[in-house]
C-alpha cells in the first residue's frame, strides 16, 4: 500500500555504513510505499558499495568522506531536510529491521497533529519481534530511565525508526546526540517541548550483517546511555 | 649544588623547547600560557632549592615529606591539562563533524545543480568495489 500526503513534503532518512546486501532493498522497499517522498540516504564513510547500491536504488545520496557514527549521519539528514523545506522527515535503518509498510502508521500522528515526534515500538504487540531477554531488559530498565527524568511513558526508547514534523525537524538538524542518539534524542526533544508518542510497528530481523550492540559494547551501552539520561538538564529550553 | 645545576639545566632546556613550539606556532594560545607556566615554576623551584622553599610551603600547608608536595603539584598539574585537551579534542570532534556534513550536502547540492548536470558526466558507477573494500579506493572520486 503506497501512500498520498497532499500538500507535505516528506523525507526519508536512512543512514547507513556498510550496508551493500541491504541499502538496495530497503530503498526499494521504501520507494514502493512511499513514492512521493524523497528517500535520502547517509553513506556514513562506507568503505564498500553502499552509496552506489543507494543510488542505483533511485536515492539521494550523502557522501560522508569520514565515518561519523549513527548521530552525525542522522543529523546530515536533517539538516537537508530543513534546507529543502521538507514538512516531515522519518529516520529507517539502513539494515531493514524496520518495515517501510509501517511508515503510514508512523506518520499518521504527525499528519493529525498529535504529536511532534513519533517513536515506532516493537513491544507493543504489533508483529512478532522479541529481541534477546538481555535486550528486553536493557530497554525496560532505559524507559525507566526516561519516565524519571521526562515524565513520557514510553516502552521502546532506543527505536530508531521515528518520525518529526518540521518542529522536531528544525531542533534535531540543530543539535543531535553524537553517538547511541535514541534516548538521549528524546530527552531534547522534551526538554524543547515536542510532544512524543509511540505507535506500534512492526520490526523485522537485520537483512545482512549483525548488530553493532552486542557483549561488551551493549555493557557499554548501557552505562553510556543511562549517565547521559541522568545527566541531561529537565526543563528549560522550549522550542515550541 | 651539582643538583641544583642539574635541575636548573633542565628547567632551562624545558623552557627553551616550550619557547621554540610556540614561536614555530606549534602550540595554541591556551596551552602555551600552561606550558609556560609548568616551565616557569620548574625553573624557580630549581632556583631557589638553597633557599629551603620548598620544605616551607610543604611543611606550611601540612605535608611532611617536601617530596610529596611536588608530586601532589605535578598530578594536578597534569590532570587540569588533560582535561583541557578533553574539551578540545571534543570540540575539534564536533567541528571535523559539521565539515564532514557540510561537505557531503555541498556534493550533493553540486549534483543536482542543473548547470553542472549539464556539462559533467553523469554520477560514475562504482569502478572496482573489491578495491574499495580492501580500503585501496574511494568511491565516489
Amino acid at each position: 500500500m503506497s501512500t498520498a500526503l497532499p500538500n507535505r513534503r516528506v523525507c526519508i532518512i536512512i543512514p547507513a555504513f556498510n550496508e551493500q546486501d541491504s541499502v538496495r532493498s530497503v530503498v526499494g522497499e521504501v520507494r514502493r510505499h512511499m513514492p512521493a517522498a524523497e528517500v535520502l540516504v547517509i553513506d556514513d564513510g562506507s568503505s564498500d558499495a553502499t552509496a552506489a547500491n543507494a543510488s542505483s536504488a533511485g536515492a539521494t545520496v550523502i557522501h560522508l568522506p569520514v565515518n561519523l557514527g549513527i548521530g552525525g549521519a542522522v543529523q546530515a539528514g536533517y539538516i537537508y531536510a530543513l534546507r529543502r523545506h521538507f514538512d516531515l522527515a522519518v529516520q529507517v535503518d539502513g539494515d531493514g529491521q524496520h518495515d517501510p509498510e509501517e511508515l503510514t502508521r508512523l506518520l499518521a500522528p504527525l499528519l493529525s497533529g498529535e504529536a511532534d515526534l513519533v517513536i515506532g515500538s516493537r513491544w507493543l504487540g504489533r508483529g512478532d519481534y522479541s529481541g534477546s531477554r538481555a535486550r528486553r531488559i536493557g530497554m525496560r530498565i532505559l524507559a525507566r530511565f526516561v519516565r524519571w527524568k521526562t515524565g513520557l511513558v514510553l516502552t521502546d526508547p532506543t527505536s530508531g525508526f521515528r518520525a518529526v514534523d518540521s518542529i522536531g525537524l528544525e531542533l534535531f538538524a540543530r543539535r543531535y546526540p553524537a553517538d547511541f542518539p535514541e534516548v538521549e534524542a528524546l530527552l531534547i526533544a522534551n526538554r524543547a517541548g515536542l510532544r512524543v508518542v509511540e505507535v506500534p510497528v512492526r520490526m523485522r530481523p537485520r537483512l545482512h550483517g549483525r548488530s553493532s550492540i552486542s557483549g561488551l559494547r551493549a555493557a557499554y551501552y548501557m552505562l553510556r546511555v543511562s549517565t547521559a539520561v541522568v545527566l541531561q538538564p529537565v526543563g528549560g529550553k522550549r522550542h515550541r | 649544588m651539582s643538583a641544583i645545576l642539574f635541575a636548573l639545566s633542565l628547567s632551562i632546556g624545558f623552557l627553551y623547547i616550550v619557547v621554540r613550539a610556540i614561536r614555530a606556532g606549534r602550540l595554541g594560545p591556551r596551552m602555551s600560557l600552561a606550558w609556560l607556566g609548568a616551565g616557569g615554576a620548574m625553573l624557580v623551584t630549581s632556583a631557589t632549592l638553597p633557599l629551603n622553599l620548598l620544605s616551607k610551603v610543604a611543611h606550611a600547608i601540612g605535608i611532611v615529606y617536601p617530596p610529596d608536595f611536588l608530586l601532589v603539584a605535578a598530578v594536578f598539574f597534569l590532570a587540569v591539562v588533560l582535561f583541557q585537551l578533553s574539551v578540545a579534542v571534543a570540540q575539534l570532534s564536533a567541528r571535523q563533524t559539521s565539515l564532514a556534513q557540510e561537505l557531503g550536502l555541498l556534493q550533493v547540492t553540486l549534483r543536482q545543480s542543473p548547470a553542472i548536470e549539464a556539462t559533467a558526466p553523469a554520477e560514475p558507477s562504482d569502478p572496482d568495489p573489491q578495491a574499495r573494500a580492501d580500503g585501496l579506493a574511494y568511491w565516489p572520486p
